[in-house]
């Protein structure tokens, strides 16, 4: 017998663990790919171990509010800009790669809705970020003097990264919905090549922003990452929480981290309904363009 | 009449636009590149795929649509599984708009494509990749299990099982497509070209399924597009006949092969067919249309069919234009008309030109 198709809540995590598994075999498929990333990983905190010897006493001031110490400072800023791209491009390459392997049709045909295809064409990123979060962790401490605050509080870094998280997903869903509206399918998309623009700038995660002109730390405010790194290094690193460092914070005349998640939670509510509007509006644009598959 | 499909003046165009170079390595500056090509986009002309299609398809039936390529059926199939939206007219699928409840037909239907190995993971193997796709349309664990041995059986690819795709030859992962398509069984089976670069017997031994077990048995809504016309006979309740995006006729085999019944057809083997040659006898008195099939493309051996209303007057001439042309006549007989005679007589071409 035939019967309509039925995606219950057992069905979807069934669908979602189908995508974590396929994700995380193709990972390991090229048994070498794992020790190709650890060493990327130990080159990458090697080379900002180095310009802290170099640099590290020049910026020491600057670094008050977030504990003083520059290797600390730059590997947290590198794995919490890890995660941040990973929500800001994980929408992008989900669908990219669905795209290019002639399988977007397919999923697009199955019984999931378009947030679960998005989901799960994007959770495999989020898998390989959290082991390369553990791995920048590890070598961090064990080799390059990464050192945690002896008050950290984990739990207040995770929220704020969490919800930056969020917008950073709304963003990336507004640069992915591109891919249909303006067909950016090599390999970078206008709001991901901004944001990154600006995230190494400006953001703060290789240097303090505040020895930067006012004017290019008013450009850090535009994006979430430069308050999730200036609230998540604060609450890790045992700096201090009043210190004013990034313009908002001066314009609002609150606490730096009140200010921060303000900020962060603005960000979410525009980014995340705007990115899913755009996101489906581009794909109803590519469904009457006949442009979902690569071949006609 | 309860009816599966029912498709209401049902129309799809496209942009004619020149190729954005999304593989020619721009990078970062891609997508300004694709942004400017975007904007020759809007200029460009239309080409009408499907154009002001009606059709209704009943419950259990195995319908097919046949035409040559290009002919519209896969953009007319892509309309109906919701992936592409229609620019006039609608369609529903077991009574939902493709229109207004995309979700709900989605929960109806399932595809097979043909070529390339579409869909499928190159790092994962054959079962894994079907195990995906059990997992991704809610098959319980057990029901899964036992479909996918099952299928496997049936494409022949279970001693292939632990391979992955790029490991397989071409007609295997032809195979595994099928598979796919077979785990899933929803009332209505939208399956494009399935047998395209199949062997033989594979091709046959599917057909068999399709028609005994997915049809017969399961009383699924099939709708199967084929330039095959053989296939189509075999396999068909009902055959539509689509040209330029238009349904230019529909019935069961027999009733189609009837609209021509008049005529004669006569069915000439011979070495060395060319355009030459088919304009030739083409141009002779009381030949209706004549098509061409080259099975051999060294020698260009293949077989011609000439319709007319009097072959016995118009053999001698064909022959003899078939020797002037360097051609040598193999074998000669009067044929049945068959749905490419019929497809020839409503378009004026063959389906395989």
């Amino acid at each position: 017998m035939t019967e309509e198709l039925r995606m219950d809540r057992k069905a979807t995590l069934r669908a979602m663990w189908a995508f974590v598994k396929r994700d995380l075999k193709i990972w390991t498929y090229f048994k070498l790919n794992f020790l190709i990333e650890l060493a990327g990983i130990f080159s990458n905190l090697a080379i900002y171990a180095i310009i802290a010897l170099v640099a590290g006493e020049a910026v020491k001031s600057f670094l008050k509010p977030y504990g003083g110490e520059y290797v600390s400072y730059v590997i947290l800023g590198i794995i919490l800009n890890t995660i941040l791209s990973t929500s800001l491009a994980a929408p992008y390459w989900g669908t990219m790669e669905a795209f290019w392997s002639g399988r977007l049709e397919i999923l697009m045909i199955s019984p999931i809705s378009t947030p679960l295809f998005v989901t799960g064409t994007s959770i495999g990123g989020y898998v390989r970020t959290f082991i390369n979060v553990l791995i920048y962790l590890a070598l961090g401490l064990l080799f390059f003097g990464l050192r945690l605050g002896g008050t950290a509080d984990y739990a207040l870094a995770g929220f704020y990264i969490l919800i930056a998280a969020v917008a950073c997903t709304g963003l990336g869903l507004m640069g992915a919905s591109l891919i249909y509206f303006i067909d950016a399918r090599g390999g970078q998309d206008p709001i991901r090549w901004i944001v990154g623009i600006l995230v190494g700038l400006a953001s703060g995660v290789y240097y303090p922003l505040s020895i930067l002109p006012e004017w290019v730390q008013w450009l850090g405010c535009l994006i979430p990452h430069t308050y999730a790194l200036d609230a998540a290094r604060r609450a890790i690193l045992g700096g201090d929480f009043k210190n004013l460092t990034i313009p908002v914070h001066r314009l609002f005349g609150l606490t730096p981290l009140l200010t921060d998640i303000l900020m962060l939670i603005a960000f979410s509510v525009v980014t995340v309904p705007l990115g899913w509007w755009m996101y489906d509006r581009g794909v109803r644009k590519a469904k009457t363009d006949g442009r979902l598959s690569r071949w006609v | 009449m309860d009816y599966a499909i029912e498709v209401f003046n049902l129309t799809k165009k496209f942009k004619k636009v020149k190729k954005i170079p999304t593989e020619a390595g721009f990078g970062d500056a891609h997508w300004i590149i694709a942004l400017g090509l975007k904007l020759k986009f809007l200029k460009a002309q239309d080409i009408v795929a499907v154009d002001d299609v009606n059709l209704k398809v009943r419950k259990r039936e195995l319908f097919g649509l046949l035409g040559p390529n290009g002919a519209g059926k896969t953009t007319l199939i892509k309309c109906l599984s919701t992936l592409l939206i229609p620019d006039e007219g609608t369609a529903t699928i077991n009574g939902y708009d493709v229109l207004k409840e995309p979700d709900k037909v989605k929960r109806c239907i399932n595809l097979v494509g043909s070529g390339h190995w579409v869909g499928f993971d190159w790092g994962l193997t054959v079962k894994e990749n079907l195990e995906f796709f059990a997992n991704l349309y809610g098959l319980k664990p057990s029901l899964a299990k036992e479909r996918i041995d099952e299928v496997l059986e049936i494409v022949g690819l279970k001693d292939r099982q632990k391979e992955v795709p790029g490991r397989i030859s071409s007609g295997m992962r032809q195979r595994m497509i099928i598979a796919k398509g077979f785990l899933i069984r929803t009332p209505v089976f939208f399956m494009d070209e399935p047998t395209v670069g199949l062997d033989p017997v594979s091709a046959k031994d599917i057909r068999v399924y399709i028609k005994e077990k997915l049809s017969g048995e399961l009383g699924e809504t099939i709708v199967l597009t084929t330039h095959y016309m053989h296939e189509a006979e075999q396999l068909c309740d009902r055959v539509a006949i689509m040209d330029k995006g238009k349904i230019v006729a529909c019935g069961t085999p027999l009733e189609l092969k009837e609209m021509i019944e008049t005529e004669e057809v006569i069915e000439i083997e011979t070495i060395n067919i060319g355009t030459r040659l088919i304009d030739e006898i083409g141009k002779i008195d009381l030949v209706q249309n004549v098509a061409s099939h080259i099975d051999d493309p060294v020698t260009s051996a293949g077989t011609i069919r000439v319709h007319t209303d009097d072959a016995e007057s118009i053999l001698p001439m064909v022959l003899q234009s078939i020797e002037r042309n360097g051609g040598k006549v193999l074998h000669v007989s009067a044929s049945q008309p068959t749905l490419e005679d019929v497809f020839m007589k409503l378009t004026g071409k063959g389906l395989v030109e």
